[in-house]
């Protein structure tokens, strides 16, 4: 006797489980009374048939029952068969089956088959392990669509709500509307089945890896209807307005007296359907729509608890990923903000190049014209007069030394350019220093400045080219006697460090303003009228390619120290 | 003879401004700088003055300032290698600008013009 379909569905939602009590060789030893009672039958009248025989081809297509079983016998450990879905074909009537395969300690070996009627309790407890999956998953999701489509999935995948169809419909608060977002679910019954059919075999990560797939939420076939759901937020039909005020999942029927507003009926092509509030913080996000278009089952009040617990979730996820997509576009904007400004800075650095190269194109001028106008116009002088021997004497003189200062413009010109060239030697730095106040000697007189010196007896030789570190630190002595008044004083000191020598060049003039001293070694940078701003420059350059870096400290009204480190030993390039 | 102040710090304009402005017949009074062209003016009043602009201590426009305080209707010829003081408007007060050069022929034709301007 072969138990069909129709009889075994309709039997075990009467009785909940049905039990087949099986041997090695898969035939059966005896059933449960009840099924036999049920069927109107002898209790023994199933033994010895074969059990594979007696199970409907729905469940025998779709699950190996005899690889379960002979598993069962070898490993001893038992096993169970979730979510087998059957559909009813004449009536859609959905059945939740479970199956264990159980090992029973008997004096023959024995498994038990059970089949269980899941429909209710499934639903529920499943669901809820499910449920706490999605919220977890819910939140680590930051891309919207993404989660729109977990959201939906939970809604309509029959491990959790099972609703046919769901549609998402989110406030966009720019233009004051309430806009369909995402539609999941099938668009005919011939669909719904096949994918009920994968979606019982399938996890839910894999339903949301689906998702993945997908370029666009206008691929999910049920996006022309999302297009059409769409109200003005000012102009809410009563009862999305009700479910939204009063944070409640509502449900809509067509035939109610209650509801004005038909349309959506029309647009879902179902009379019943149910809202859930997407409100958190007083704020609104949306709405779900649920319904049961293509197995008609009536929407029930049972599990309105946890759709609503699930919309408070589904609220808060939302809540999240704006606030995230806010600050990501705050964060976008601020590293478009610091691109422009980086770019205006370029800019800028650019322009300030410019005008430092105009102004060395008007130094050199200045420097070259000079000297050639007055070997042009001594060389007149000969032409005009050229018997007045004195005169023709004189000119040629003024002539050649003119020729020298043109030399020395062009030299200068080429240290700053390629930086100057040293050759080391090991040399005193306090002789060089000594050197350098006598050859200043009648500047410091001219303005009485009292130098003070106290200088290490006991520094060893360093390596340094002694002509362009005496160029170097007559710079920095220039600048401090042009920074005294009359009577100013210049302290100079030479201190033995580990590895270094430490020149100390210390003034009490009127100190240098901070947005000045950060530009004091910038080509062409001076405050004096008369100067071309390279003195620093130069000495910098020189000071580096020894090895060595200067230190500058200065305090308005208090005066100037600038400290100048040089090696010991000769750096090894 | 008439009197022809030239107040320049380099060594050799000096020096060559003296040649041809003798050769053309004037007295040369040099001046290295704005101070002693101030002192100077104080004791030899000069027909023209022949300014550099760039000059430590006091500069050329300053100078302009103080001789013309002195004496408002002396002709004054700013002489300065840059062109770009032409645009500040304190040299405005200058009767002329000529733009340093080894031909000395504007310069002398200016100093000549103005001098008959004064004259008249």
């Amino acid at each position: 006797m072969n138990l069909n379909s129709e009889s075994l569905i309709g039997i075990l939602r009467k009785l909940k489980t049905i039990i087949f009590a099986v041997d090695k060789d898969l035939k059966v030893q005896f059933v449960n009374a009840s099924l036999c009672r049920e069927l109107g039958i002898e209790n023994d009248c199933f033994t010895g048939e074969n059990v594979l025989n007696l199970l409907p081809e729905y469940i025998t297509h779709e699950y190996n029952i005899m690889t379960a079983i002979k598993t069962v016998f070898e490993s001893n450990n038992d096993l169970e068969i979730h979510s087998i879905y059957y559909t009813d074909p004449n009536t859609q009537k959905e059945t939740n089956i479970d199956i264990e395969v159980k090992r029973v300690k008997s004096e023959k070996p024995l498994v038990l088959l059970l089949i269980n009627d899941t429909t209710g309790i499934a639903k529920r407890g499943a669901g809820l392990l499910l449920l706490f999956e999605l919220f977890y998953l819910m939140q680590e999701t930051k891309d919207l669509d993404k989660l729109c489509y977990l959201i939906l999935t939970a809604v309509t995948a029959g491990q959790a709500f099972g609703f046919n169809r769901g549609f998402l419909l989110l406030v966009d608060g720019g233009k004051g509307l309430l806009k369909g977002r995402m539609g999941l679910g099938p668009t005919s019954s011939e669909e719904a089945r096949k994918i009920w059919k994968q979606a019982s075999r399938k996890n839910l990560k894999e339903l949301l890896f689906t998702f993945n797939k997908l370029n666009s939420k206008e691929e999910l076939p049920l996006y022309p209807i999302v297009e059409k759901l769409f109200y003005r937020m000012d102009a809410l039909p009563d009862i999305i307005k009700k479910s939204i005020d009063q944070k409640m999942v509502i449900k809509v029927e067509r035939m109610s007296k209650e509801i004005e507003e038909k349309k959506i009926f029309d647009i879902l092509d179902i009379d019943e359907f149910i809202i859930l509030p997407l409100v958190s913080d007083n704020r609104t996000f949306g709405i779900i729509l649920a319904d049961n278009k293509f197995n008609r089952i009536p929407i029930s009040d049972e599990n309105f608890d946890e759709l609503n617990i699930f919309s408070d979730y589904s609220s808060l996820a939302i809540k999240g990923v704006m606030e995230y997509r806010r600050l990501e576009n705050r964060k976008k904007e601020l590293e478009e903000y610091q691109k422009l400004v980086n770019r205006l800075k370029d800019t800028l650095r650019f322009s300030e190049k410019l005008s430092a190269l105009s102004e060395t194109v008007a130094y050199i001028a200045h420097e070259i014209r000079i000297p050639l106008s007055n070997i042009g116009g001594f060389a007149s002088g000969i032409l005009r007069k050229p018997d007045d021997l004195e005169r023709v004497r004189k000119n040629a003189g003024i002539i050649a030394d003119e020729t020298k200062r043109l030399e020395r413009v062009l030299d200068r010109a080429i240290t700053f350019v390629k930086g100057p060239e040293i050759h080391l030697r090991l040399e005193n730095i306090n002789d060089v220093i000594k050197d350098i106040l006598e050859s200043m000697a009648n500047d410091f007189h001219e303005k009485d400045i009292t130098v003070t010196k106290s200088l290490d007896t006991n520094l060893p030789l360093i390596p340094i080219d002694r002509d362009r570190i005496k160029q170097g630190l007559l710079n920095i002595f220039r600048n401090a006697v042009y920074s005294l008044e009359k009577s100013g004083e210049i302290n100079i000191k030479t201190i033995d460090k580990k590895d270094t020598v430490k020149i100390e060049i210390k003034d009490n003039g009127g100190g240098i303003p901070a947005e000045i001293l950060q530009n004091i070694f910038n080509p062409f940078f001076t405050t004096r009228k008369r100067g071309l701003g390279l003195g620093l420059t130069i000495t910098q350059k020189i000071i580096n390619a020894h090895g060595g870096f200067i230190k500058v400290e200065s305090e308005v009204q208090k005066g100037t120290t600038f400290s100048i480190f040089l090696n010991k030993k000769k750096e090894s390039k | 003879m008439e009197k022809v102040m030239v107040v320049d710090d380099d060594e050799g304009i000096r020096c060559l401004y003296e040649q041809v402005l003798s050769d053309e017949g004037y007295k040369v009074i040099l001046a290295s700088d704005g101070l002693e062209a101030v002192e100077i003016f104080k004791k030899v009043k000069p027909d023209i003055v022949i300014l550099d602009i760039r000059m430590p201590g006091m500069d050329g426009i300053e100078l302009l300032g103080k001789v013309l305080d002195m004496d408002r209707k002396l002709p004054v010829i700013i002489n300065s290698a840059y062109s770009m003081y032409k645009s500040n408007f304190l040299t405005w007060m200058a009767d002329a600008y000529v733009i340093k050069s080894s031909d000395l022929t504007e310069l002398k034709l200016k100093v000549r013009e103005l001098l008959d301007i004064k004259k008249e």
